[in-house]
Order: structure tokens, then sequence, then C-alpha cells
């Protein structure tokens, strides 16, 4: 029999398969990119940078959540110009590669992705929704005039795809008609949820920054919601985030229209091995429900 | 196809595993033993804390203070030994901790020592390096392997361990830099007269300690596993902090124990993040 297609492409960027690297995880340093990489990942996002380079959070930087994980880390990075240094080696590798940016001001935006594309990046991910790095995430993307000023500096700054990084939050719809109409090429939905843990015993928050993101699979039937929705809404094509852990969960993304998928946190969890599993089970799955090519499950949900 | 199925259907009870070694259990200091000014070992106790095996560490925090890893160096039912060194805030108020005060621990995390091969083990630790390995000394002893334990110091007044190793029944060696033992010198000088009669080294301590000693090893084919220390910060292989140089290899989960060809071969050792 033949092997189904998993090759899927997003804003005219060719993926060897619809599992990514989502921002966040071991992708700072290039060797893990590399590990990452031979595991069978379809493409990379890299962790975000900034202008300068941030220390991160003092520990506990993660805590335990039912059926998920809160995590502040800071985002961690080595500033951006360490950029081009990661992208050299996995373009060796002809894999797609993303690079993710966190910045509070749309010039500030620019100029990292404009020196994101000068090093070879693929694309640019717009993180608009970091939960605990303030000025640096959601009180962005929950404005939809900022965001589109951001999207419209960055996409009139470079010619690389532009993606963005959508939370959870009441307006979202607003925010995502408003980057798409300044030119945003790709939804990237959902980012971790702001959360807090306390220890009952030691009765203080356990995080060294109170606040984290949720992620994990306690958020997935969030970003479920969330991508259906926005396919529903919009002709822009959407990585869905959020909660897989295993081939099912990859699948139901599929299903609600996500063009593709980004791992985390299972990956962190697990480690790399998880992904030649969920590609494993993707491909069961398409053999036995009777698929050639993958897409032909996206936004299935949606068809009459 | 149906065990392919199986396997990956297993893989979710397995990340879910992984969230539940997130939760802190609560460690009540119930003893202290003071080993020289800014080294000291809390009993904890630790109700229903899974049995960690020797190398492998638990993430340890103080509320308003840091999270620090720490490799224990006993373990017995609900107690568990750590011996910490003061060398930052953190390590300062747990050695200034007292009996009824609370810690509390997740994990345990990471690769340990593997002590089931058949042979003769010299373990050799520097500093409070030795922590894990007078605990897998207890093991070995256990499980009735013939086991030498050295320890390099940089005084005699310093030995953290070496009466306990004594006590157990082991062979000890300790050795001062400053001769205030009947051995002067550097461990490993000494380890190197001695290691052909060995099947097994484990060990642990500096850096430069543990590139020293891996020098000796290839050259006289012996086999060691050696645990190294990296800033952990999660413990769970998230943040990537403790990625080992440029190997891709992370020392809170590949570790924070390798074995020697891992080592050599990625050449990761003084690279200067320790």
């Amino acid at each position: 029999m033949e092997m189904p297609d998993l090759s899927v492409s997003l804003a005219d960027i060719k993926f060897r398969n619809p599992i990514l690297l989502a921002s966040g995880v071991l992708g700072s340093k290039k060797e893990l990119l590399n590990r990452v990489v031979e595991a069978g990942i379809g493409g990379l996002t890299t962790k975000s940078f900034t202008l300068k380079p941030r220390e991160g959070y003092k520990t506990p930087i993660i805590a335990y959540a039912k059926a998920g994980l809160l995590n502040a880390v800071g985002l961690t990075n080595p500033g951006y110009k360490a950029i081009p240094d990661i992208i050299d080696d996995v373009k060796r590798m002809s894999i797609p590669i993303i690079v993710s940016i966190a910045a509070s001001k749309p010039d500030e935006f620019g100029l990292i992705a404009s020196y994101a594309e000068d090093s070879g990046a693929d694309a640019v991910e717009l993180n608009l929704s970091c939960p605990h790095v303030k000025g640096h995430g959601l009180e962005i993307g929950q404005d939809p005039k900022f965001t589109g000023d951001i999207v419209e500096t960055v996409s009139s700054t470079i010619s690389i795809p532009v993606f963005i990084k959508v939370g959870v939050f009441d307006n979202l719809m607003e925010t995502v008609s408003k980057a798409v109409e300044k030119g945003a090429d790709v939804v990237v939905a959902i980012n971790t949820i702001k959360a807090m843990a306390i220890d009952i015993y030691a009765k203080k928050p356990v995080l060294s920054n109170v606040y984290g993101g949720l992620s994990g699979p306690a958020i997935h039937p969030i970003a479920i919601r969330v991508v259906h929705d926005i396919y529903k809404e919009f002709d822009i094509p959407i990585i869905g985030v959020g909660g897989i852990s295993s081939w099912v969960d990859a699948v139901e993304f599929l299903l609600a229209g996500a063009s593709a998928t980004g791992i985390g946190t299972a990956i962190g969890l697990y480690g790399v091995e998880i992904i030649g599993n969920i590609l494993m089970g993707i491909d069961d799955y398409m053999v036995s429900e009777g698929f050639s090519n993958i897409k032909q499950l996206i936004g299935y949900v949606h068809r009459r | 196809m149906s065990i392919r199925v199986s396997a990956r259907t297993s893989l979710n009870i397995e990340v879910f595993q992984m969230f539940e070694s997130l939760r802190y259990v609560r460690g009540f200091v119930r003893k202290v033993v003071r080993h020289y000014k800014d080294v000291c070992s809390l009993y904890l106790e630790a109700d229903g804390f899974p049995y960690i095996s020797p190398g492998q560490y638990v993430m340890v925090w103080l509320p308003e203070y840091e999270e620090i890893p720490l490799s224990p160096s006993y373990q017995s039912n609900s107690i568990i030994r750590l011996t910490v060194k003061d060398r930052g805030e953190t390590t300062h108020r747990i050695n200034s901790m007292d009996v009824g005060d609370q810690i509390f621990i997740r994990g345990p995390y990471g690769h340990g020592f593997d002590l089931n091969r058949d042979g003769e083990y010299l373990l050799v630790g520097g500093g409070y390096g030795v922590s894990p390995l007078i605990y897998a000394g207890h093991i070995l002893m256990d499980k009735g392997f013939i086991t030498t334990y050295i320890e390099g110091v940089k005084t005699s007044s310093q030995s953290l361990f070496i009466n306990e190793a004594k006590e157990l029944g082991l062979k000890t060696i300790l050795v001062s830099e400053d001769g205030s033992s009947s051995i002067k010198g550097f461990v490993t000088s000494y380890v190197e007269n001695i290691i052909d009669d060995y099947d097994f080294v484990l060990a642990c301590g500096p850096e430069d300690m543990l590139i020293e000693l891996l020098r000796i090893c290839k050259s006289h084919g012996s086999s060691c596993q050696a645990s190294v220390e990296r800033r952990i910060k999660c413990g769970i292989g998230l943040c990537g902090s403790c990625a080992l140089g440029k190997s891709g290899l992370l020392v809170c989960r590949d570790g924070p124990v390798f074995d020697m060809e891992t080592l050599l071969e990625t050449g990761y050792l003084g690279d200067g993040d320790a």
C-alpha cells in the first residue's frame, strides 16, 4: 500500500509533515534543535528572541498543574544577535525554520524580523501572547489596533511570511481580523494560558514569578475550539498548538481546521521520541480511515 | 500494527506520569549533621517520596528562595539525606536549617549510576561530590559487590563520609592535598596507580577532576560513569538551560550520570558552563 502523503504547505513554505516544534521548548540551542530534526519534525519554531539577552526568572520556573504544566521561564534567550547562529545549522538540514520574536513596540518587532530575514529565516512568528512577561505578550494581543500596527510594520519591512501567535482572550477574533487585514500570513493558536499555582503546605505561590503559562493536555480542548472558530471565520492557514500528547490530539487539530500543529510540552516531558510516534499514528489513522493525503483532513469537521 | 498502536496508547500515560512527578512532597528536617563550616547533611522525612537511585537528583524548593537540584547522599524508606554546601542564598539558608523545618522536594529525575553489573567497583569523589557515591556505596554493599571508596579533599578535616564508608565495610582511602591524611596529593594521581584492579569506576566531583579521571580511565581501558553538574532549572527537559556543550544532551534528563564513552565522544567537558 502506498504511504499517505503527510506534506503540507503554509504561506508557500513546504513542510515534510504537519508536526512542528512549537516555540519555547528546546529552541534556543542549535544542538537541541538538531536532535528534534533527527527525530522527524516537519518544521521548527525557535524560542522567542528579544532585543536584549534575557536571563529569565529565578527558580522555580515550572509548577505542577492537573493534566498540565505551568511555566514562567521568563523569555530566556541570548538576544536577537544570536539568530544566525541557530539558523545556519538548521538550514543545512533543509527543514523550515520559523523565528519567534518577542518585543514591546512595532519598530522593535520590525528590527528583529528584518534581522531574522537576513539570517535566512523562512518565516517569523510574532509572539503576541506570552502570559508572564509584562509588556511582551498578552497586553499586545488583547489590543487589536496595536496588533494591527505591529503586523503592518513587520509585513512592510520583510518579505518572508509573518505568523502571529495568539493566546486566549475575549476579543481574540477582533485581533485576528485586524492582523489578517494588515498582512499576517498564518495564525498560530494558542499560546499558554495565564495561570497560577499555590502549594498548600508552603502556603505560597510556587512560581518565583507568581504567574505562569498553563500548557499540556489541560488546554487542548480550548485550543481546538479556538482553531475551529478561526477556521470558520477567516481564510488564513492555522497552526494548532496546545496540549498535544499523542497522535489523536494532532489529528483533532487537523480536523478542526489546522494545516499543521505545534508540539511543545510533550516533547519536553516525554522526549523527542514522541515525534515519530505521532507521525506513525497519523499514518495509521489515514490508512484506516481511507485518506491518502493529509490535506483531506484539514477542516474536515466544517464540511457539509 | 496492533503492537504499535498499544505502544502509542501508553505514551499518553507516560506524559501524565511526568506531570505527576512535578508535585512537591513536603519533607521535615529530622536531624542535622554539620560536617564542617559550610557543609551539612539534613535528614528529611518525606512520606511517600519514590525511590531515588544513587546518582539521580531531586529538585529542592525553599519557599521564598530558589529551587535547586541535589543528588541525595542516602535514602532509606521515607528518610532522604541531602548533603549541601553553602554556595549561594538558597544553600546558605539550607545550611542554617533546624530540626522541624520543612523543605519541598519533587522528583526523582534523571539517570543514576548503573550498579547492576557484576564486578569490583571503585568510587572516586571530590569535595561534596561524594554525596551520590556514598549512597551508591550503601547499595553496592547490599548487593554484595566489592567496593572501594576514595575521597579527595583539601584537608582531612573536610572529609564527609570516610567514617561512614568504613563502618559500612567498604575499603576506604582518604587523599588530601595538604598531606593531613596518610595519602597526600590529588585523588586522580592516586587512582592512576590502582585503577587496573577494578572493573567499574564511578565518579562525581569538580569538572577538572572528572576530565583527568576520564583521561586516566581511557588510557587504562577502564569503564567509568561520571556525574556531571550543569545549571538545572526545570528538571524535566523543558528549558534547555543544562545543555551539555554542543552534544545536544541535557544533563537533567540524559544525565546527570553519563558513561565515559558519551562524555569523551561529545567532548563537552570543560566547556565553561559549569
